[in-house]
């Protein structure tokens, strides 16, 4: 009973829940006990809650029988990346330097979805303090991808990526830098979303680098993710960077369809260099959306050169500022990788760092300037799919190895750039079962039209239907 | 754009005690690598955008959402 209630998608718990059928104790305990028997190999945990979370479900199972009902969450059980502040509880960033910090406060993100009545099953692994893609830590141990354990889950929200595709918990929270939602939301299998910058609040949430920082939620499904972003969305004045736009029903125009939706590719630079599996799984969803009414518009993205370079200039610039007293105090006790990209940092031009910034606005710019002529672009997550567990380089065609860095961000950090929101949707697997991923771009506070059109697609597809068959420990 | 000397453990120091930042050689080294991958793309992006068409263009900053005016549920603040 209790692994067929985690099949469930959070929806479906949600409703079962408000018929009675189910409690917010029998979700919670089912969410326990498979964390327990699986991820002593996965790793996607850094703290369980298997006390508290069964105190808080039973409070929440009898709220709800005497007709309290906190929100559209209430009784589900929950992760939240271990950057995210959790009152009383230690967050770790996946560091050994804050792995004794128990935040005073809660992040707005934690408070909201603690106020729509989510349970917290536990605070999930990632790359040490989100800096890097494959969540391999030194610290508390290399995340492994539930579809196969000897590859990797992509990063940095790695935990977040696993315990959702494992059925540990209904939706997680993942923070979202240079692509960290999106990369393992995509090669787990499972939606996740990079909101528009400034539409999630950043309160509480252990910064890696300012100015393209973001958090957002990671589920099942198209319509679990938008159920959570409706909870965590909006602003939040104690954000400096939060902005006062307002936020949809994120619920309502799911069903609309995408009939005359204009979809943008960009042949030139998202359907070149990738694996074929990668390739062919994009080229059939754009079949999909066609069947669906859409119509495919190609577009020619100028300036969309150099944004790996730009990407890494900000990304490499901003974290050695906020790290720069723990690395000349502390320098041992960062993971080696982490260690050599901080110092890297450190000795970038400020004229580089400058110009990076303005080529972002030149590219947010050209992009801006094609949404007149399309609704979305449609282009997969990364070029590859899972690689192996601890590898620094990726083969993406011809054997030819690369820099993992730089290979994996080369398609998400178009939006990381441009500020502008990307919902990850399963689009296929590869001929080894590994997960493929596309993304969904839009336009600023859009995030209403990429749930719509990524909630269409889903059903059209069963991709994300799929459930990995775990490895039973002890 | 183009710097002349090949970015080695040595070179790394020197700029590193520039920076202020304490670094072993064998830690240099490491940094070598890194930022002789990642110099040559910074420069060409450092040319392109010192070009005059773009003399105008202001850098993104994290202030660029201005003034908040209404709540989530789009109520006048």
């Amino acid at each position: 009973m209790s692994d067929e209630l985690l099949q469930l998608d959070l929806c479906e718990a949600a409703r079962l829940l408000r018929r009675r059928e189910i409690s917010p104790t029998d979700l919670v305990q089912a969410s326990l006990a498979s964390i327990r028997r699986h991820d002593a190999v996965l790793k996607s945990f850094i703290t369980v809650f298997e006390e508290q979370a069964i105190e808080v479900a039973k409070a929440a199972s009898i709220m709800l029988d005497a007709g309290h009902d906190l929100g559209p969450l209430h009784g589900i059980p929950i992760a939240l990346k271990d950057n995210i502040a959790l009152s009383g509880y230690r967050t770790t960033a996946g560091s050994k330097i804050l792995a004794d910090w128990v935040p005073a406060r809660d992040a707005t993100v934690t408070a909201k979805l603690r106020s729509a009545g989510a349970v917290f099953v536990g605070k999930t692994n990632m790359h040490e303090y989100a800096w890097g893609g494959t969540s391999a830590n030194p610290h508390y141990g290399f995340v492994r991808n539930p579809w196969d354990t000897e590859r990797f889950p992509a990063g940095s929200s790695g935990g977040s990526g696993v315990a959702v595709a494992a059925r540990f918990c209904f939706g997680a929270m993942g923070t979202d830098t240079g692509g960290s939602i999106r990369l393992p939301s995509a090669v787990n299998g499972i939606v996740g979303i990079r909101p528009t910058y400034g539409r999630v609040s950043n309160y509480g949430i252990v910064p890696l680098a300012w100015s393209m920082d973001t958090a957002g939620p990671m589920a099942r499904t198209v319509a679990d993710c938008a159920l959570m972003f409706g909870v965590v969305a909006g602003h939040d004045a104690a954000d400096a960077a939060s902005a006062g736009q307002p936020c949809s029903d994120y619920m309502a125009g799911l069903r609309t369809g995408v009939r005359h939706l204009r979809v943008g590719i960009i042949p030139g630079y998202f359907f070149e260099h990738l694996q074929q599996a990668v390739y062919e799984a994009a080229q059939e969803a754009l079949r999909v959306f066609t069947s669906l009414g859409a119509q495919i518009v190609e577009i020619d993205m100028e300036h969309i050169d150099g944004n790996i370079s730009a990407q890494l200039t900000i990304e490499a610039a901003e974290p050695s500022a906020y790290h720069q007293r723990n690395l000349r105090e502390r320098p041992g006790d960062y993971g080696d990788d982490v260690r050599t990209l901080l110092e890297t940092g450190e000795l970038l031009l400020a004229t580089q760092y400058i110009q990076a910034q303005r080529y972002r606005a030149l590219l947010r710019a050209a992009f801006l300037d094609a949404f007149q002529k399309v609704d979305v672009f449609i282009c997969p997550s990364l070029p590859f799919t899972a690689t192996k567990v601890g590898a620094t380089t990726v083969a993406i065609e011809n054997g030819i190895e690369e820099d993992m860095l730089s290979a994996i961000m080369q398609f998400t950090g178009i939006a990381s750039l441009t500020g502008l929101p990307s919902l990850n949707v399963p689009c296929g697997f590869d001929q080894d079962g590994l997960p493929v991923g596309m993304q969904i771009i839009g336009k600023p506070f859009d995030e209403a039209t990429l749930f719509r059109v990524g909630h269409a697609y889903q059903g059209a597809t069963t991709f994300h239907r799929r459930t990995p068959q775990l490895v039973q420990v002890g | 754009m183009h710097s002349s000397r090949p970015i080695d453990g040595a070179y790394v120091e020197f700029l590193a005690d520039y920076a202020g930042l304490p670094l072993s050689r064998m830690r240099a080294v490491a940094v070598a690598a890194v930022l002789e991958a990642w110099h040559p793309d910074a420069l060409v992006l450092s040319a392109k955008m010192s070009a005059h068409e773009y003399a105008a263009l202001l850098p993104v900053t994290v202030f660029a959402h201005g003034t908040v005016h209404q709540d989530c549920e789009g109520h006048d603040l």
